[in-house]
């Protein structure tokens, strides 16, 4: 059973290019599958210019789905990164 | 003069040289012939930068600097001439006082009495050249500037890919030198595999060059040492090459952080001056001197004006605000799939290039 979750996006700033890098660089510290879906379009969270083509703006709602055997700590890290503004001044 | 200039004269690390060295073969052209103070030649030069002593002679020392050689050109020779023969004395006895390195007289002018006397009493070497004080100065400045370069050796290998100068680090056995030989192997030139003399000139000019004794040379472990010119051509190498780009092949660590965007915009420091960055972590299976020539060929981008990074995450971010300011975060392009999306993009930034005014970052 894949962990899964619906996550807003809240930052002023969206999934800009160095928030889709910090998102990057926490997803590949996890051996699961972790996948980003924002409507019709799924893209692999480790994947930066996957992330950068979802171009989510803030007040959008991405699906996170991580599958393995890391997959709880892998979303939450994400979940707490993306709810933590990617630690940004804004 | 730029402040960049200012502080490299600034710079204490000047490598100081004899007064000898202004008899190499490279200052030929302007025939310079010892009047006096042969004892004087072991007398050590500074500071590359020359001085003309015009406003000494009349009295005013201030800006005399010990070390600097002293150029006599027309001015000062008819200016002591006009003098009163005991003040004349006076000031050549003066500043012939004052630790100068050496005299140049220029123009074939013959220099007064009084003036190779003294310069025969303190031991300073005078000369005399035919040549004129402003080609003269170039000429001299020029060759100390070179002679007397801050400098360092350092372990690394040298290369002209695509006319960038690609400074290669990385811990031995890393790798480097396969990387190396195969960016020779695809038609790049090489300056150094191993140990590369570095030279500071003026404006952030860092030139590097191969050593004579060992040049061109490569250890391969396994097969030994090769020479790269005999192997490959007299195209393949060169002796010097300004230094664009450092790149450093670093062993991967599970768990860094390596560029992902190309944004970091990382910086090395070589003898005061920095030159753009890149860090390659190396893993079984990367074709190193593909990605090294990949680096260069992006290096080239950007020194037209190009940033593919910079331009592709400010698209994204203008396409991320024009969304949030719809207010429908819902909007889809549904029929428009990834791949045509990438298509588009690529579309557009062609066509951007050619609109958009240069850019520099």
């Amino acid at each position: 059973m894949p962990a899964s979750k619906d996550i807003p996006i809240i930052n002023k700033l969206g999934l800009h290019a160095r928030a889709a890098a910090k998102l990057v660089h926490t997803a590949a510290r996890f051996s699961s599958d972790i996948k980003l879906r924002k409507g019709t379009e799924e893209v692999d969270a480790k994947s930066i210019l996957g992330i950068l083509l979802l171009a989510a703006a803030k007040g959008t709602t991405v699906t996170i789905t991580a599958v393995g055997s890391d997959e709880q700590e892998a979303l939450d890290s994400i979940e707490r990164l993306i709810l933590g503004r990617f630690d940004e001044v804004e | 003069m730029s402040d960049q200039r200012e502080a490299w004269e600034d710079d204490e690390s000047f490598v100081e040289t004899e007064v000898r060295t202004l008899e190499s073969p490279e200052l030929s052209d302007l025939s310079l012939r010892l009047v006096t103070g042969a004892d004087g030649l072991d007398r050590m030069i500074l500071k590359p930068r020359v001085q003309k002593p015009g406003l000494a002679f009349a009295g005013y020392y201030e800006y005399i600097k010990p070390g600097r050689v002293q150029i006599i050109g027309a001015s000062e020779i008819g200016y002591l001439n006009s003098l009163p023969p005991r003040l004349r004395e006076k000031r050549v006895r003066d500043v012939a006082g004052l630790d100068v390195s050496c005299f140049v007289a220029t123009r074939g002018i013959e220099p007064i009495t009084e003036f190779v006397r003294e310069c025969e009493n303190h031991s300073i070497p005078l000369f005399r050249t035919d040549s004129m004080s402003s080609t003269t100065i170039t000429r001299i400045t020029y060759f100390l500037e070179e002679t007397m370069a801050p400098r360092v050796t350092i372990h690394g290998g040298l290369l002209d890919v695509y006319g960038i100068g690609l400074l290669l680090l990385g811990d031995s056995g890393v790798g480097k030198s396969e990387c190396a030989l195969d960016l020779v192997w695809r038609g790049h030139r090489l300056v150094s595999d191993d140990t590369v003399l570095i030279k500071r000139h003026p404006n952030e000019v860092l030139i590097g060059y191969s050593n004579d004794l060992i040049s061109h040379h490569m250890e391969l472990r396994g097969i030994g040492i090769i020479s790269v010119k005999d192997l490959f051509g007299v195209s393949s190498t060169r002796d010097l090459k300004p230094i664009d780009l450092v790149v450093k092949l670093e062993r991967w660590v599970e768990g860094t952080e390596y560029d992902r965007l190309g944004l970091a915009g990382e910086t090395y420091e070589l003898l005061g001056v920095t030159k753009p960055f890149v860090r390659l972590p190396v893993a079984s299976g990367r074709n190193l001197a593909l990605l090294v020539e990949i680096a260069a060929r992006n290096h080239l981008m950007k020194l037209q004006g190009y940033n593919t990074a910079e331009d592709l995450v400010s698209r994204v971010n203008d396409e991320i605000q024009r969304r949030g300011n719809e207010g429908d975060t819902s909007v889809q392009l549904a029929s428009e799939s990834a791949s045509m999306r990438d298509k588009h993009i690529i579309n557009r930034s062609q066509h951007e290039r050619q609109q958009a005014p240069r850019r520099r970052k």
